[in-house]
């Protein structure tokens, strides 16, 4: 069971896997949420135009089809997040479209139950005047709304990260990693560097290694 | 070796887990190949060490940030809980929700408060004038008058039935939704849904039982009634419990109780869900016939007998080993 840690004071959820690692999530607060809500209801809403008409022609023919399109919007309404979050890996659309994941707070994916439990809930967090569910984001430390508490989930960047290119000043660098030429002292911004292009270390030994990581032993 | 010539080396191999992460993802619920997702969990196990190593030799913050991302994706693909099995959830659906449901004390104060309510609020309305028109208003009322001044049967047509049942869908299943999830606010919300809803039903009957419109109110509302009334009760029942677990937390943490309590409550409300569905089923095609009232009577003692036994049935073959052990 992988445990997780909240550092106190921070947007970040912190999980230990069992493989002894620790990783972060970090979390997203209200403001992105409430736009990537806003985009569901657009979608959700645009989705049952849609479906209204063909339902409409239809009802010309015979008004029985109208009472298949209620049935439909029911389940538009109360399924879309829970039916995207389940087999989108915790995205609806607005989710993708801001970049955000829903996750367990344990760091593993959400299941059928957690998020259909987090979008019935939705209902009640926004309940006008007060809207518990930015009540309950505000007071709590993993920004969890009610829906979340209940379902044991949290909302998390989902960065595509590319691979960043390695640092400029590497390219020039001779394959045994030593650096020739002495860096500036003071360069702004700071560019992520290696060690060895610390002012004053430059002629730092090359750190020992086995030559093969150890992801190349056999499982 | 340097760090910049091992990131290099490494390189590769994440790109590879990253694709195994966009595959595995999109054959979320699917069959996988087995020698693939092998190739996978061996994958994430070495950037779990890169990442170790990523801490301890200072590689580039933009690197650690990429192997955060990348090992943080991997783990919600490989450790993930797949257990959906059909008959797993008909024994939880057949046996223990309705086993759980009559243990538990939260559906018994529903039941109690939603029907204490609805006679109170129909003894009242029957007995005196103004206040089913206080409570429900004059307009509702008089609607509820002109819907019943025909007799079921000669109103909508098939198609009209196939609307109303949609509506009820929509409409009813919705506030039963709604209903759980204001149980979250320590269950005043269910409760206040609940009791709303009993006084406002329990107006209508008062009102209608006594106005000259109440052979037709009758024979309209008998079939679907037990389903309907039940399901309400449930979806506050489920709520309930929700609530009920953050304040009698029984020695846990308050949002662990919750944690715990919220995946029964859900089943409880699926099961209201399609009690609604088929409440609202009656509802659009059986109420409004033409049939004998004989016949929407038998509906309603047939339902109720069915929920009598899905309740209690199972309730009854637990109770001996339960009260051995």
């Amino acid at each position: 069971m992988p445990a997780s840690v909240s550092p106190p004071l921070d947007t970040t959820l912190l999980i230990v896997s069992p493989e002894n690692i620790a990783f972060e999530f970090r979390l997203a607060g209200p403001a992105p949420r409430l736009i990537a809500f806003a985009i569901d209801v657009f979608v959700i809403s645009a989705v049952g135009v849609a479906l209204f008409i063909p339902f409409a022609v239809a009802g010309i023919v015979g008004a029985a089809f109208l009472g298949f399109f209620l049935v439909a919007l029911f389940f538009l309404w109360w399924g879309y997040g829970a039916a995207l979050e389940t087999f989108n890996n915790g995205q609806t659309l607005g989710k993708l479209a801001l970049g955000l994941r829903t996750v367990s707070q344990t760091g593993l994916s959400i299941n059928v139950a957690q998020a259909i439990l987090r979008n019935l809930i939705r209902a009640a967090d926004i309940a006008p005047p007060f809207f518990p569910g930015l009540v309950a984001m505000a007071f709590t430390r993993r920004l969890q709304r009610l829906g979340d508490l209940a379902a044991g989930t949290v909302v998390v960047y989902d960065r595509r990260w590319r691979p960043p290119p390695p640092p400029r000043r590497w390219r020039n660098m001779p394959p045994d990693g030593r650096c020739s030429r002495r860096p500036a002292a003071m360069s702004w911004p700071p560019s992520p560097r290696p060690d060895c292009a610390r002012p004053g270390r430059s002629r730092r030994r090359p750190i020992p290694m086995r030559s093969s990581p150890p992801s190349t032993s056999a499982p | 070796m340097s760090i910049a010539a091992l990131i290099e080396s490494r390189a590769a191999e994440w790109a590879e887990l990253a694709a195994d992460v966009a595959w595995l993802r999109s054959r979320a619920g699917r069959r996988i190949d087995a020698e693939r997702a092998a190739a996978f969990a061996r994958r994430y196990r070495a950037a779990c060490s890169d990442l170790a190593l990523a801490a301890a030799l200072r590689f580039p913050p933009t690197t650690r940030e990429h192997l955060q991302q990348l090992v943080a994706d991997a783990h919600t693909q490989l450790y993930r809980i797949e257990s959906f099995s059909l008959l797993g959830w008909l024994r939880s659906l057949l046996v223990e929700v309705p086993r759980r449901v009559v243990s538990d004390p939260c559906f018994w104060i529903a039941l109690a408060l939603f029907w204490s309510v609805f006679l109170g609020a129909l003894a009242a309305a029957a007995t005196r004038p103004g206040f089913a028109a206080e409570v429900a208003g004059e307009g509702t009322l008089a609607k509820m008058e002109e819907m019943y001044a025909a007799k079921p049967g000669s109103g909508p047509s098939a198609e009209g039935r196939s609307i109303m049942a949609g509506f009820y869908v929509f409409n009813n299943a919705g506030i039963g939704l709604r209903c759980f999830a204001g149980g979250i606010l320590c269950g005043i919300g269910s409760l206040v849904v609940l009791a709303f809803n009993a006084l406002f039903l329990g107006a209508i009957f008062g009102h209608m039982l006594v106005a000259p419109q109440a052979a037709n109110f009758t024979e309209f509302v008998t079939a679907h009634g037990p389903f309907e009334l039940t399901a309400v009760v449930l979806s506050a029942a489920a709520g309930l419990r929700l609530g009920w677990s953050i304040l009698d937390t029984r020695g846990r943490g308050r949002m662990d109780a919750l944690r715990q309590a919220a995946p029964e409550a859900l089943e409880v409300v699926g099961l209201a869900t399609v009690l609604f569905f088929l409440a609202a089923f009656i509802e659009g095609f059986v109420s409004p016939a033409r049939l004998p009232y004989a016949v929407k009577a038998g509906v309603a003692i047939l339902t109720t007998a069915l929920l009598g036994a899905y309740f209690l049935v199972p309730a009854l073959l637990a109770g001996r080993p339960r009260d051995a052990a």
